[in-house]
Parts: structure tokens; C-alpha cells; sequence
């Protein structure tokens, strides 16, 4: 099977589970216990947490809380730091569901929640950002690569621009999509909360965390026994917190070159796709798109038939428009103007270090043949 | 003491003659749905009662009886030895928490030394005794104590739970459901096998053009369906090249009426190599286009020998949809995959199509080829056995 929808999951790498299970065979203990057996296992969690902070770009040794993932960290973000109602809550259209549907949540409550647009490029509108900015504006939450799209936002100058507003504002950044795969360094990005997980990056499922940096006071979402500095009860998630550690280590060490890898397997991609009929690239490809992920469309088609049609070929991708008729939409792809008869026929293919040439090869192959096969079979001939 | 569960029976009273069939058939339903448990089914005298269960079974026993069709109401009950001392021993320990109740006492044992309605008196006597603040109210009391004095054992309820009522499942018979994803043809399935009906289901897919979340979508209904009605036999057949010629060769405004002909075709022939005496659909009149009078007349014409029962066909949406709910299988049926392709559905269908131009568009298909071809791709699943 060929997997090219690693932008919902990867293949746990070999390291990451040998670290998982000897660390639950030798270092089972209680963190929270106080015979030396369960401190040492404290250690080795701050011991981690450190080296995730290194891999960030640096920081303090408490300004990174473990969670059980990218979802309940965004969920900490948005609901911990919520103070008054007038207060505004800024986040942008094409957010992933873990901010985006806490934020409408948030907004049904009688919150201030106001979204900002993107351009066709599937990056933040600048302007529409900036002119919803004021000084009531307490948060602000945009990603840094969407997961759809791929669209790398500049997040350095978005932050600037905010805190150039409003210098109390509080920047947090999505960066599930991001981090391993491109450059990130908190400190240089200069925001003020950043979400990584550790499945998107060849690491274990059930472990992701939030940098918090210095000075940021968030509330808890999970109270309970006080772990993370209270920050987030219950027992820690031992194992996967050092296998995580582990896994940022060996991804932004191997950062540039995957990137340089990945990049060539989706040109090589994107030239084939060019000459298949009826397929459309659905953004601008340039350096502002992550070379991991790629929108694609097929005109007048439907994506979950041809999915399956792949799947049937021993291809996996991920479909961009949700299957039923009653929810075709896309909320990113139609944000960013794309008519509906091409979202209907969306697709992304997101790719691994994992995958090869072939792979690309083998998939060009058989799209074009899907891709004709469908549309002769539901075209009409009479 | 021990507790024991009295089970009534229903419309199984008015069978005459059929009445022992009916009778047996519905011990033989409930042994087989309370198999899991331990207990034991005393069936005499037109009683069923459950006895010898696990205290702690006792919600889930309820919960499972109120699913077998043919009940009409059940009372968890205390047995306790038919003698005044026992009988009185439990009445003396009796907290009312309303403000009127009665006590109503049957002696089936005509042996017991006092009748009826004094007794009834005397246990009243007791709990008035016992509970301050509650007044008898014989005709419309809020508590009613009922005290059933039998040779084996008095059994003392004070609660009566409605049941499904209906007739035993195998006793009308056995049909052939056609089973989509959608909210009304499971209810279909629970309206018949409420009359008695015996169920097997029909489900066309179009895989890749529906999802496998489809097909998993209906095979979750199904097994939802089976726990009112037993076993269900689920056969899957592939529409797809079906759909494709339809679609390739026949005017597309003709689409469903053709497609709804198919699929009556294969179901026939199903439900005669299976033994099968009827095709269940859940169509309600005017609920779409392909659920006019005009559109079953013309679908029902391929099917030359078995009745085509349609139980919901005077039903709302509404009216649909609570049952749904009320058996489960509504948030099933809402979820978002399709079950039927909507990459071939017409814009504007034909609501009331004349089966000479129907006919004019099927002549562009070889018929018994596409039918025999889907059913080469025929799958079965028993749903006791996912």
C-alpha cells in the first residue's frame, strides 16, 4: 500500500516505539511518587521536555506542557486564556477544527470570536487581519502550515504586525504542520504559545504539548492531581512524553534533508499531474506552500469515489471535501475561492520522507488511469 | 424472598385456536434473547415469569424484555412463600412515596384461607400503619400493590412497565427488507417484524462510488434492527455496473424508476431462492420522487408473485423519525455517508412515470444480464454473527 496522507497520520518510526517500550519495561514508575524510582522517571520527563524546548529554538526549562495531543492543547489555548466576554478572539477561517470549532463554540457562548479571511494563495489575508485588530483584541490564533493546503503563513510578520497593534495581544500558533517538517524556531516567530504533536512527525499517537512562553498565564482544562505544574493533571503519559522527545530530536535533525526530499517527490508529483486532463493544482506552488502537502482537484469529479477507486489500486490519499451531499462543502478550499464543482473533487495528497519515486511514479500511473475511468463512467455517451 | 420478573402477554390472548403456537413461539424469543443470562423461564398457566437471575441483571433482563414483540407489559416483582406470614413479613416493610395508594390481591390458590378483597383490606390495614401520610384511593390510587397468591409462590409488584407488544417474531411469516442507510426502511424492518414477520435485508451498494463507511452504516442498522427481531440475514449486491448502464444507455430522467425495478427483481429472486414470502420497502407516499402512487405502480409490476408491503406508506417524516429514535437506529441513519450514489442521480427525476416509455428505456439494457451479474457479486451476512 501507498501511503500518501500523512498530513492525517505517519508510520510510527522504529526508534520512537523502542524508546516507548523500554521505557515502559524500565522506567514504569510514578512520576508524582516520591521513592527514587519514581523521581528518576520526573527527571527524565523534564529531561525531555528540555530537549522538545531545544528543538523549538530554545527557551526555559517549564515553558512546554505535555498534553495528550495537538487537539487538547488548542482547545488549553483558546479556552485558558479567556478572561471577559468583550474581550476579542481573533482566528483565522481555515484553522483546523480543534481551534476553529472551539472558536465557534466560544462565539455560540456570547464570546467575541471574529475570523480572519484568507487570499487565494490560502494565506492570511493581511489586511483583513490587521483591520480586525484592536485594543480589545486579548488572542490571536493562526496556524502556521494548513493542513489542507499546505499554505505556510509568515508568522514572524503576522506576529510583528499584531503586536505592533496591540502590544498586549496574545499570539498563539498551530504548528502541528510545521514543526519538523519546516524551520521553526519560537523565539524567532516570536509567539507567545506554539502546538506541535508527535504522530504528524513519525512519533506515537496520544502525546503533543504547547510551548508557553514565559509570562503567559494559562488556566488548566484538566484538573486533578497538579501534574505539569498544575497545568495538566493526570499521570503522565511517561513512555510517549520520552518517545516524543526522541522523535523531535531525530525530525529536526533530519529537517532539511526530508525537506529537500519531499520537495523533489512533490515537483516530481506536480509535473506528472500536469498533463493528466481534468486535474487541477489548486495553489500557486512556491516556497510558501510546505512541500509536504498538496491540494489537488479533479474537475467534475467526486473525491471519495476516486479515493476508493485509488484505494482499490493500493493508493491511500486524504479527500479534501467531506462525502456527503449534505456537507460537500469545504470550509478552507471555498475560503479561498475555489468553486464548488472543483471542491467536490478534492484531494490531498500529503507526503513522508517514507514515500519514493516509484511511489510518485506508480501514483501518476494510476491517478491518470482512475481519473479517466471515472470520467468514462460518468459521462454520459448518449 | 427473591425477586422475579412477571411478563404479560399481549394480543397472543385473541389467537383462539393458535393461541398454544403463538404462546410457544414467544418462550422460544424470550429463552433465546435472555440466553446470556442466568436464569430460569417458568411458563405455566399463561404466565411467564422470570425467575433465579442475577440481582445485578436485573436492568439489563428489563431492558431486553421490552424488545421482544409480544409482551405487553412486565413487573419486576418479590416472591415470597404463599402464607399469611411471609405475604404480611414483606407488607410490613413496605415504604409508600406517594400520597394515595391500594392494595390488590388475586388468590389464583383458592386455598388460601382468606379471599380477596378482605385481604386486600387487611394488607392495606398494614401499610396505613406503617406509612403516615398516605391515604387509600381505590379507583385512581398513585401506588397500586398488587398481591398474586399462587400454589408456587405469592409475587408482590408495585410497578407495571409497557412492553413492545406486537406479535412473536416468527409467527407471520418471514420477508425480505430492502435496507438503504436512510432513516425509514429500518423502521420498516421493526413495523413488520412487530406484526409477527420473520426479517432477512437487502442492501445495494455502489462501491467506489459509496463509501465502505456505507456499507458498515448498514450492516450497524441491521444488527441495531436485530436486537427487536432476532437474527437478521443480510444480503449486500454490488449496483455498480447496474448504475453505469443506467446511467450509459437509458434517459437519465428514468434513472430511479429503472433502478428501483432492478432492485426488485434481484429481491425477488432472492427472497424465492430463500424461501421468502414478501419484499418489505420503507417508501412513504410523496416523501420524494420516487415514492409516488405512479412510481410504485410501474415498480410493482416487475415483481409478478410476492405482495410488496410498504408499512410506512401513510406515515409522516415525523411520526418515522420518533420511532427511529425510540429503536435506535436514527443516529445510525444520519450519519453522513451515502448510500446511494448521488454521482448518477438525475436533476429532475420523473415523478410520474408511464411504464410504456419505461419500458422503452429498459429495452436499451439486457436486464438479465446486468441482474445476474449483480448477483453474481451477492455477499451474506447473519448479523448474530458480526
Amino acid at each position: 500500500m501507498i501511503f500518501f496522507d500523512n498530513a492525517s497520520t505517519t508510520k510510527a518510526r522504529k526508534e520512537a516505539l523502542d524508546v516507548f517500550n523500554n521505557f515502559n519495561e524500565n522506567y514504569f514508575y510514578n512520576p508524582s511518587a516520591i521513592y527514587k524510582n519514581g523521581q528518576e522517571v520526573s527527571k527524565l520527563i523534564n529531561k525531555a521536555r528540555a530537549d522538545i524546548i531545544n528543538c523549538l529554538g530554545g527557551g526555559r526549562f517549564d515553558n512546554f506542557i505535555f498534553t495528550s495531543g495537538a487537539t487538547e492543547a488548542n482547545n488549553m489555548v483558546l479556552k485558558g486564556l479567556l478572561k471577559n466576554k468583550n474581550s476579542k478572539i481573533l482566528v483565522s477561517i481555515v484553522e483546523h477544527p480543534s481551534v476553529y470549532n472551539v472558536a465557534v463554540d466560544l462565539k455560540n457562548q456570547g464570546y467575541n470570536v471574529e475570523l480572519v479571511k484568507v487570499k487565494s494563495d490560502g494565506r492570511i489575508d493581511e489586511e483583513d487581519f490587521l483591520s480586525k485588530i484592536d485594543e480589545n483584541t486579548a488572542l490571536i490564533s493562526i496556524m502556521h502550515v494548513n493542513n489542507e493546503t499546505g499554505a505556510i503563513n509568515d508568522i514572524k510578520r503576522l506576529v510583528s504586525l499584531a503586536k505592533s497593534k496591540n502590544k498586549n495581544v496574545i499570539f498563539h500558533c498551530d504548528g502541528v504542520q510545521a514543526f519538523g517538517k519546516v524551520k521553526v524556531n519560537v523565539s524567532a516567530l516570536g509567539v507567545d504559545l506554539y502546538t506541535i504533536s508527535s504522530h504528524k512527525i513519525n512519533g506515537l499517537k496520544g502525546i503533543g504539548g504547547l510551548y508557553v512562553k514565559t509570562g503567559i498565564n494559562i488556566k488548566p482544562l484538566i484538573i486533578g492531581g497538579g501534574q505539569e505544574k498544575t497545568l495538566r493533571s493526570g499521570t503522565e503519559n511517561t513512555a510517549g512524553i520520552y518517545s516524543f522527545a526522541t522523535t523531535c530530536k531525530l525530525a529536526v535533525s533530519e529537517q532539511e534533508e526530508k525537506f529537500a526530499k519531499t520537495t523533489s517527490l512533490k515537483d516530481k508529483m506536480i509535473k506528472g499531474l500536469e498533463k493528466i486532463n481534468n486535474v487541477k493544482i489548486n495553489l500557486p506552488q512556491n516556497e510558501n506552500v510546505s512541500p509536504y502537502i498538496l491540494s489537488i482537484s479533479v474537475l467534475n469529479g467526486k473525491a471519495e469515489t476516486i479515493l476508493n477507486m485509488l484505494e482499490d489500486k493500493g493508493i491511500i490519499v486524504g479527500n479534501g471535501s467531506a462525502c456527503s451531499s449534505k456537507h460537500k462543502d469545504n470550509r478552507i478550499l471555498s475560503s479561498m475561492g475555489i468553486k464548488m464543482s472543483e471542491i467536490e473533487g478534492s484531494l490531498r495528497v500529503s507526503f513522508s520522507s517514507n514515500n519514493t519515486e516509484e511511489d510518485v511514479d506508480y501514483f501518476i500511473t494510476e491517478f491518470e488511469n482512475v481519473v479517466n475511468e471515472y470520467l468514462k463512467s460518468t459521462n454520459r455517451r448518449n | 424472598m427473591e425477586k422475579a420478573i412477571l411478563i404479560r402477554i399481549g394480543e397472543i390472548f385473541l389467537k383462539g385456536k393458535n393461541r398454544d403456537y403463538f404462546y410457544k413461539v414467544l418462550v422460544k424469543n424470550i429463552k433465546n434473547k435472555l440466553h446470556k443470562y442466568n436464569l430460569e423461564i417458568e411458563s405455566s398457566n399463561n404466565r411467564i415469569m422470570i425467575t433465579s437471575f442475577n440481582i445485578d441483571d436485573e436492568m439489563y433482563i428489563i431492558e431486553d424484555l421490552k424488545k421482544i414483540f409480544g409482551i405487553h407489559s412486565i413487573s419486576p416483582c418479590v416472591k415470597v412463600d404463599s402464607n399469611r406470614e411471609s405475604i404480611e413479613e414483606y407488607i410490613n416493610t413496605l415504604k409508600i412515596n406517594t400520597s394515595t395508594f391500594r392494595v390488590t390481591v388475586n388468590r389464583a390458590d383458592k386455598r388460601f384461607e382468606i379471599n380477596s378483597t378482605e385481604y386486600s383490606k387487611l394488607l392495606g390495614g398494614i401499610i396505613l400503619k406503617n406509612n403516615h401520610k398516605v391515604n387509600v384511593d381505590l379507583h385512581s390510587p398513585e401506588t397500586e400493590i398488587s398481591v398474586d397468591i399462587r400454589n408456587n409462590g405469592t409475587f408482590i409488584f408495585d410497578e407495571k412497565i409497557p412492553c413492545s407488544n406486537g406479535m412473536p417474531v416468527g409467527t407471520s411469516g418471514n420477508g425480505l427488507l430492502l435496507l438503504s442507510g436512510g432513516i425509514d426502511s429500518p423502521v420498516a424492518g421493526y413495523q413488520m417484524a412487530k406484526r409477527g414477520m420473520c426479517l432477512s435485508a437487502l442492501h445495494f451498494h455502489s462501491y467506489p462510488y459509496t463509501s465502505v463507511q456505507a456499507r458498515e452504516k448498514v450492516i450497524e442498522l441491521a444488527k441495531i434492527v436485530s436486537d427487536y427481531t432476532g437474527n437478521i440475514r443480510l444480503y449486500i449486491v454490488s449496483f455498480k455496473k447496474v448504475q453505469e448502464a443506467i446511467h450509459e444507455y437509458c434517459n437519465e430522467e428514468y434513472m430511479i424508476t429503472i433502478m428501483r425495478r432492478i432492485m426488485m427483481r434481484i429481491a425477488e429472486i432472492i427472497c424465492k431462492q430463500n424461501g421468502l414470502q414478501t419484499i418489505i420497502t420503507g417508501e412513504s407516499l410523496g416523501q420524494v420522487a420516487s415514492q409516488t402512487i405512479e412510481s410504485m405502480t410501474v415498480v410493482n409490476k416487475v415483481v409478478e408473485n410476492l405482495p410488496v408491503l410498504r408499512p410506512l406508506v401513510a406515515m409522516d417524516k415525523e411520526e418515522i423519525v420518533t420511532i427511529a429514535k425510540k429503536i435506535n437506529t436514527f443516529n445510525t441513519s444520519i450519519l453522513p455517508y451515502e448510500d446511494c450514489c448521488t454521482v448518477f442521480l438525475p436533476n429532475n427525476p420523473i415523478i410520474k412515470p408511464k411504464l410504456e416509455k419505461v419500458l422503452i428505456e429498459e429495452s436499451k439494457l439486457d436486464i438479465d444480464k446486468l441482474v445476474s451479474e449483480a448477483l453474481e457479486t451477492l455477499e451474506i451476512l447473519d448479523t448474530n454473527s458480526i
